[in-house]
């Protein structure tokens, strides 16, 4: 399996073709809360799309209406070209769908759950089985698939999650953070399990709140907040809207007042910040002005702990769209 | 179908597996079963209630008295009497709870009968004991009027002469009593016992006290997460329903049929007529699986729906008469009891152990509480569907 480290964001774009989920504004209200406001985006055969968003964005509302389990109260939704609603069995029957939450009895082991699960979607007899063992083998779980969930590991269970949503070789497969709370090993399963069924050709959209998921599986990525989608496209699109500004990490002994006003008088054209013992700018070439900015700390008498330059990312793309860091 | 046959195959193997559908279905109808049989005897025991008859004066008249009374109200099976001569013994067995009520003809009844006018009736009853109380107040009412034309009978039998045919048939007639018990007196009939009554009238609140938690299953796959993976499957929310709906039908079902079952074979009960039976268990778990269906599907969670679920057995058990001796109710109670899916049950279930009613004779609880079954399931049914929209 290929490590999804090796071709990052918008690097597989090559491989995708027609669209397999369309979502045409997109709308859902609770009372007079938006939570989803004209959201509009496409996922193609062989592409991993990621909803990047903070915890409330709206991540979750969008992926249930994508999947039918909430009625929409604007916009639609096709899968293959089939509108998805509540009732639309045709559409459901091309999705998989990985809540966020582990959705599987955990009195039943591996095995009765996915064929449980398969049954429901007209699975039956040796297909049925054979099927249930490859979702296992995909996972990772064959050999421990007699084993009642309750007794996995969160990461396994998390794995297991993703396998019920695989078993009717869906056309898109939708992922509902499903890397929350696992460890590292297991986060970095899960990852290679999404990206092989991607480069197999399954379209994926995929949310999160992690920016490293997001950057290193997504070929395109969404960026969502407040139920609104506020760009999107691969990560160099995305962190060139920037204008290559990088970041300058400077953390300094005390407030840092001084040092702050004294770079809006000096760099009227960088955008400066203080929080926390940490000075940041962020200005186009701002790798430049480090010199002047050491001088400048000495000359204000700030003392200087540490000094960082950050390459744009999307951590500091979603900065710059909302005004508010991923994990507020 | 299909998928909602799958949903509640799934959801029995669990609950086979977690051992609840074994208490549910089994285990609980027993141990009820066992409960009942050791309070109220086995089927073999004919009698609903026993009355003490004491005749102080032990005459033929008395004698002859206390038979056509007694005859006339066509007390039939349900109901034992002890005959005495000992008033003081009567009033001990009242007073000790060995009979239900105690009739007591007085020294100095058979000198009144001579004379044409009652005997001395004194009588022990409590309202606590009602069923006691209805018999002892039938034999007064029974004896008043039954008086002068007794009084002629024996006028002509202490002359040695045999009565008229027609005045024999009028004082044994029981149409012409004043009171009629609600016993019949016929073969089947001469099984009826407590058991046969309090084990469906039991097996109703049980039902209820159980479909609470049955019918959680609904919630607790929501809080689980499981109901948003079964609703993004292409099977539609009213399978979802459905197969839990079959699910817990099944259960209740198998826990009635239970219950019949173990008081038959253990205890001799006798239900009635086995084809009526089985309709009625279907009808009034159809009905009970429905209103806690209702009940769930407006309930936020768990919690909630079992206090409800169990509040509402409680209330229906009350006015639907479960706690009740059969015929003891007030007419207003009565009345109010039609109204509760309890009620109609019971009017089912005594026609049929207590009246040796047939199936014919109870076609009406049977639609009644299909209706109910109708009514309550389909709004369960949109509650749910509503419930789990928006979930």
């Amino acid at each position: 399996m290929r490590e999804p480290e090796a071709e990052p964001a918008g690097e597989r774009a090559n491989t995708v073709s027609e669209p397999v989920l369309v979502c045409r504004g997109l709308t859902k209200r609770y009372g007079d809360r938006v939570a989803v406001d004209g959201v509009s985006f496409e996922v193609a055969a062989g592409e991993c799309y990621g909803l990047l968003g903070p915890n409330g964005a709206g991540k979750t509302t969008t992926i249930s209406l994508v999947c039918g389990l909430l009625n929409g109260d604007g916009g639609e939704v096709t899968v293959e070209g089939n509108p998805v609603t509540l009732r639309s069995l045709e559409a459901k029957a091309r999705i998989g769908y990985v809540p966020q939450d582990i959705a599987l009895y955990p009195d039943l082991d591996a095995r009765e759950n996915l064929k449980f699960f398969g049954r429901l979607y007209g699975l039956k007899g040796a297909v049925l089985d054979a099927r249930v063992t490859a979702a296992l083998e995909v996972v990772g779980l064959a050999d421990r698939s007699s084993e009642k969930i309750e007794r996995y590991s969160g990461g396994m269970k998390r794995r297991a999650n993703i396998a019920a949503g695989l078993l009717h070789e869906p056309a898109l497969l939708v992922l509902d953070e499903p890397t929350v709370g696992v460890d590292p090993q297991s986060r970095h399963a899960i990852l290679e399990t999404v990206h092989e069924l991607a480069t197999q050709g399954v379209a994926v959209l995929y949310t999160t709140h992690y920016m490293e998921e997001a950057e290193r599986l997504c070929d395109r990525v969404g960026i969502i907040d407040e139920g609104r989608l506020e760009a999107e496209g691969t990560r160099r699109e995305l962190v060139a809207r920037l204008g290559q500004r990088d970041r300058l990490r400077i953390g300094v002994v005390g407030e840092g007042r001084s040092l702050v006003e004294r770079c809006r008088e000096r760099f009227p054209e960088a955008e400066v910040i203080v929080n926390d013992g940490v000075v940041e700018l962020l200005a186009a070439g701002g790798r430049r002005l480090l010199a002047d900015l050491v001088r400048e700390a000495e000359a204000v008498g700030v003392e200087i702990t540490g000094v960082e330059v950050i390459e744009p990312d999307l951590e500091a793309v979603f900065l710059h769209l909302t005004g508010k860091a991923l994990r507020d | 179908m299909r998928a909602a046959l799958q949903i509640a195959r799934n959801d029995l193997s669990r609950r086979l597996r977690d051992r609840t559908a074994l208490v549910i279905a089994f285990v609980a109808p027993v141990a009820l079963a066992g409960i009942m049989g050791v309070t109220f005897g086995s089927g073999d025991n004919t009698a609903l209630v026993k009355i003490a008859v004491a005749d102080a004066d032990n005459t033929p008249q008395t004698q002859f008295f206390i038979d056509r009374v007694l005859d006339s109200m066509s007390l039939g099976g349900g109901v034992a009497v002890v005959r005495l001569t000992d008033v003081a013994e009567a009033r001990r067995l009242y007073e000790q709870h060995g009979v239900a009520a105690a009739i007591e003809l007085m020294p100095g009844s058979a000198r009144q009968l001579r004379l044409g006018s009652r005997p001395l009736i004194d009588r022990q009853s409590s309202r606590t004991r009602p069923l006691g109380k209805a018999v002892s107040d039938g034999f007064f009412a029974a004896a008043t009027v039954r008086s002068l034309t007794l009084q002629l009978i024996l006028t002509t039998l202490a002359n040695d002469r045999v009565p008229p045919p027609q005045v024999l048939a009028a004082a044994v007639d029981p149409a012409n009593s004043a009171t009629r018990a609600r016993i019949a007196d016929d073969p089947v009939n001469r099984r009826a016992s407590p058991l046969g009554y309090y084990a469906p009238a039991m097996g109703i609140v049980f039902l209820f006290l159980s479909v609470g938690g049955a019918a959680n299953s609904v919630l607790a796959e929501r809080a689980a997460g499981t109901m948003a993976r079964l609703r993004a499957a292409p099977i539609g929310l009213g399978a979802v329903v459905a197969g839990k709906t079959i699910s817990i039908l099944t259960l209740m079902l198998a826990s009635m049929l239970s219950l019949w079952g173990a008081t038959s074979a253990l205890f001799h009960a006798h239900w009635g007529d086995p084809v009526a039976v089985l309709a009625l268990i279907a009808a009034t778990t159809a009905s009970i699986a429905a209103i806690g269906l209702f009940v769930t599907a407006s309930a936020k969670t768990e919690a909630m729906a079992q206090a409800a679920t169990g509040g509402l057995a409680f209330v229906l058990a009350i006015f639907g008469g479960n706690f009740f001796p059969p015929g003891s109710l007030p007419p207003a109670l009565e009345k109010l009891a039609l109204l509760t899916p309890n009620g109609w049950a019971l009017d089912g279930f005594t026609t049929l152990t207590l009246d040796a009613g047939r199936f014919g004779d109870i076609v009406r609880p049977v639609v009644v509480l299909t209706i109910i079954a109708a009514v309550a399931g389909t709004a369960g049914i949109i509650r749910f569907r509503r419930v789990m929209a928006v979930a």
